[in-house]
């Protein structure tokens, strides 16, 4: 069960990251775009959550990052998803939708 | 996230080189910042901000860039080193303020360290340490026994002594202690 809060969101926040990076590889104002676009302007990042929570993947190995130069000639740190940046997206997809349904379940109880 | 015991360690492992290449980090961050505030600006500009305003804006938006920076270095940097420091100097501080707890913990490891230290010292002197000799298998104490008496073990008279090391020649070498 997470600890707090924070636990919660860390790890969907993670999940949607590699999620993104699934579909081809970004940097990250590609990603912060694309989180926006895909969630219909839900999930407007604090920008401060995203770089923390790639570094964090990045030191797990989930994902990794180079510098390659984009269209405007500017350079910036493109990430993509590693061979185990995929096995643990397909583990984390698995456990939110076991939650979720779990959620979805409890959350239909009426009074007796 | 969840990760297994080999995830972590792995995790932990790229976290020490990430303290030694600390300064690449630093330079990344501060890059990849500005790139990402400098895209935000020119979103806001085409959403029609004049070029100041979009950038201040962009600055807002990305939130208190100094806290994040801190929260990414905790990400990248070696928190082991500087959870031992830090858990070392909160140790210290603990203890100078129980000064007579401090002293009677101190006072009893230096006695049981002392007091094991010299009895593991004599003991090896005398019982443990081999003695300087070659081929310690060969070497045998002799005895000399007195059946009238009923001891089988007694100490060797030194005129037996000097008979066996004149005529016995069944040992190498004698000596007496």
């Amino acid at each position: 069960m997470p600890a707090d809060r924070d636990d919660v969101l860390q790890g969907t926040l993670d999940m949607m990251v590699l999620k993104t990076l699934s579909v081809g590889t970004m940097h990250g104002w590609g990603i912060t775009e694309r989180l926006e676009e895909a969630s219909k302007g839900v999930f407007q990042l604090n920008q401060g959550s995203l770089y923390p929570a790639l570094y964090r993947l990045e030191r797990q190995g989930l994902i990794g990052s180079s510098w390659k130069t984009t269209e405007n000639n500017r350079r910036a740190r493109y990430y993509a998803l590693t061979a185990a940046g995929r096995r643990q997206l397909a583990i984390e997809l698995d456990r939110w939708t076991r939650q979720s349904h779990a959620v979805n379940l409890v959350l239909r109880l009426t009074p007796a | 996230m969840r990760l297994t015991f080999a995830q972590r360690v792995r995790a932990r492992m790229l976290h020490l080189v990430g303290f030694a290449r600390r300064r690449d980090m630093e330079s990344r961050l501060d890059e990849e910042v500005r790139f990402h505030v400098e895209m935000l600006a020119q979103r806001n500009q085409r959403a029609g901000m004049p070029a100041d305003d979009a950038r201040r804006a962009a600055l807002v938006r990305f939130g208190g860039r100094d806290q994040w920076k801190e929260a990414s270095r905790d990400e990248y940097r070696s928190r082991a080193l500087d959870d031992l420091a830090r858990d070392i100097r909160h140790a210290l501080r603990t203890l100078r303020s129980a000064p007579s707890f401090t002293i009677a913990a101190v006072a009893t490891l230096a006695l049981g360290i002392g007091a094991t230290t010299a009895i593991f010292s004599a003991v090896y002197g005398v019982l443990l340490e081999p003695l300087p000799f070659p081929d310690q298998d060969r070497l045998v104490a002799v005895y000399q026994n007195n059946h009238a008496k009923g001891i089988e073990r007694d100490a060797v008279a030194p005129g037996n002594f000097a008979e066996w090391d004149q005529r016995s020649r069944a040992y190498t070498a004698l000596g007496a202690a």
